[in-house]
């Protein structure tokens, strides 16, 4: 990839500018605050999304008047012209050059999507890019000042091969508590096996199967003798009650020949009492008659005796009406009223001979009556208890015949005698006790079983934890492999690109930087004698980090070109020399891009294409 | 350590892990979630260091579901 030309539109501190590059070396000039780490940046920006320094927020890179700012990179890469546009405001436009005119490629919004589409095309990443392809301003001072605060090697602190460790670490670490927490699970797994082998399974089923045996045993003496005796004692209740019954029907009919004759008799008075029905009325006419005659006979007797006594007094006049008293008149009158009493008394003791013979025949009616309802009575006493005979001798023919099934209803009477009382309650102790037993394996079981499932959730953790540790040894084991083959497909060339350029540099003389030696802790070998990495000056170590990220930049992959934003910082004069040698022996096989505001730096790189900046651009 | 040199590691460290569990036969009940749970734990670890990462975190991670 070979960079052409900056765009820059309301993007930092500039509000529409075009930057074009070279190939080789091209030297951003200018004072501080010229905008000279904004190019670095929209490079950056262009090709990632994300500014150079991480603390730089992306949207804080546009023109603080600007709603958007926007950076382009023009670039050739395979044997094409590109022009890539990158705003703050995440949209990002490809364009390709066809006959001279830009054609659109690709215009998205998604960050994943354009990350996607420039590593498919151009191999773009952006951490790698920030490492191999540019050195952003300090990084090599902000690496010395690590390095000198934890000494550790620089390779290995480059490749992370100590972090590698750190969490090689942290898996045996949790690889041993692991292995503890198994310890654990297996003592509790083997308790749990030993109590849920401790009850016999064998047993509870043959105390089953003796007490369904028992039981049956006990269910058909039981119920068999039982119910006989039952019946029999049933029968012998029913025929009790057949028997009263009988005696009770035959008390109904004393009398009687049978219940035809107490119907006919029944009968025969219900007639009888039907021909007196007039016997009230009549009787009660007889004693109004009487009564009326009694009371004629008494007028008539009153009458006779004024009269007689006014004969008897020799009274000319009535004392009553006043009138003369004729006596043969008056007696004559007496003699019909004493004729007239006769007769009526005559008539008085006809009626009152009818009188009593219907007073008679009414009591006789009244007795007839009370007898009708006694037989009556009767007769229904007698259909009730025909009708209970005959339940009752139903129910007895079936139990008969129920008895008969069974046996005979003797011999059904001298097996429930002969079932001892004795015997079933033995049978009953037993079925007990064997049931008591029976719930006491049951209750071990039920614990048997919580614990099988206590037993079951450890089998589950115990394979958990089998799994995990398994896990964590593949885990360590690939973390020793990894260092293997960082080494092997990393330090190795690395190493080799090292060399290439300790000795292009001509940098510690016969100096050779063993980069696999254990746990990469290399020792330099200066002028023929050891010396530990560790013993570098600061300058020693700048220059071996700038080699070893170009090495880097080979073995990882470079997009062609690097940018180093005010490599000379805090250098001296001689550093400085050294300096720009490197990036002159850099540009021979990569464009450069620097940024400086040194003035050595300038003359040093006489020639390089030169974008010169103002201040306040 | 640079971002792309992580990357880089994490792809080795998978590769590795992948040929480990083809090549071992103890490893052979590994599957791809397992797998995919140990790159997990190492980048959680390689990311975080060993001084923020627990014990109790690592083994969440080696049993974490995939899409928990």
């Amino acid at each position: 990839m070979l960079l052409e030309r900056i765009r820059l539109r309301t993007f930092g501190c500039f509000q529409q500018q075009d930057f074009d590059l070279h190939e080789g070396i091209n030297l951003i000039f200018g004072p501080n605050f010229s905008g000279k780490s904004t190019l670095v940046n929209a490079i950056f920006f262009t090709l990632t999304g994300k500014p150079i320094v991480p603390r730089v927020d992306a949207s804080a890179m546009k023109n603080p008047k600007a709603y958007s700012g926007t950076a382009g990179l023009q670039f050739m890469a395979n044997g094409e012209r590109y022009l890539l546009y990158r705003a703050t405001g995440k949209r990002v436009q490809l364009r390709s050059e066809k006959n001279e005119a830009w054609q659109v490629l690709f215009d998205d919004t998604r960050i994943r999507t354009t990350e996607t589409m420039l590593q498919e095309q151009f191999g773009i990443m952006h951490e790698q890019l920030a490492l191999t392809t540019f050195l952003r301003e300090g990084e090599i001072f902000e690496f010395l000042a690590r390095q000198s605060a934890t000494r550790r090697d620089i390779l290995h602190t480059l490749l992370g091969i100590d972090r590698l460790i750190g969490v090689r670490q942290q898996f045996i670490d949790t690889r041993r508590i692991a292995k503890r927490e198994q310890g654990r699970i297996r003592a509790h797994q083997n308790s749990l096996r030993y109590n849920a082998r401790n009850v016999n399974k064998a047993e509870i089923a043959q105390i089953e199967a003796k007490l369904k045996d028992l039981e049956a045993a006990y269910g058909v003496e039981t119920s068999d003798s039982a119910l006989i005796a039952e019946w029999v004692q049933h029968q012998n209740r029913l025929q009790k009650q057949l028997d009263t019954l009988t005696h009770q029907q035959n008390k109904v009919l004393s009398g009687f020949n049978d219940v035809d004759h107490l119907r006919q008799m029944i009968a025969t008075i219900e007639k009888a009492i039907q021909d007196t029905s007039g016997l009230e009325t009549k009787r009660e006419n007889l004693i109004q008659q009487i009564g009326r005659l009694e009371s004629e006979i008494e007028t008539l007797t009153i009458a006779c005796n004024t009269l007689r006594t006014l004969l008897k007094s020799g009274e000319q006049h009535c004392p009553t009406c006043y009138q003369t008293v004729e006596r043969e008149v008056i007696q004559r009158i007496v003699d019909e009223k004493a004729e007239e009493k006769s007769q009526r008394g005559a008539e008085l003791e006809t009626h009152r001979q009818s009188l009593e013979t219907e007073t008679q025949n009414l009591e006789s009616r009244r007795e007839l009556e009370q007898r009708l309802q006694t037989l009556q009575a009767r007769l229904t006493q007698h259909k009730q208890r025909t009708q209970d005979v005959d339940r009752i001798k139903t129910e007895l023919d079936a139990l008969s015949s129920r008895l008969s099934e069974a046996g005979t209803q003797q011999s059904a009477q001298n097996f429930s005698d002969t079932l001892t009382v004795v015997d079933k309650q033995q049978l009953k102790t037993q079925i007990d006790n064997e049931r008591r037993k029976l719930d006491k394996l049951k209750q071990a079981e039920a614990i048997r079983l919580d614990r099988l499932g206590a037993l079951q959730q450890t089998n589950r953790d115990a394979t958990k934890i089998e799994k995990t540790l398994l896990s964590l040894e593949l885990a360590c084991s690939g973390i020793d492999k990894t260092i293997e083959a960082l080494q092997q497909q990393i330090l190795k060339p690395a190493e080799d690109e090292l060399h290439h350029w300790i000795d292009k540099m001509q940098l510690f003389g016969e100096t050779r930087v063993d980069l696999q030696r254990e746990h990469l802790l290399p020792s330099l070998s200066i002028d023929g004698a050891d010396r530990s990495l560790m013993l570098l000056s600061g300058s020693e170590k700048m220059f071996l980090y700038l080699c070893f990220k170009v090495a880097l930049a080979r073995v990882l992959g470079n997009p062609g070109f690097f940018v180093l934003d005010d490599p000379t910082l805090h250098l001296d004069g001689e550093r400085k020399t050294l300096m720009v040698d490197f990036i002159r022996q850099l540009a021979e096989e990569y464009q450069v891009v620097v940024t400086s505001y040194d003035e050595d730096v300038r003359s040093g790189l006489e020639g390089a294409h030169l974008i010169e900046m103002k201040h306040n651009v | 350590m640079d971002i792309s040199l992580e990357n880089e590691t994490r792809n080795i460290y998978k590769r590795e892990i992948e040929a480990l569990i083809q090549r071992n036969e103890k490893y052979k009940s590994l599957g791809p979630t397992e797998l995919e749970a140990i790159v997990r734990a190492f980048d959680f670890t390689l990311k975080n260091g060993r001084e923020k990462v627990r014990t109790q975190m690592l083994y969440d991670l080696i049993h974490e579901k995939k899409d928990a």
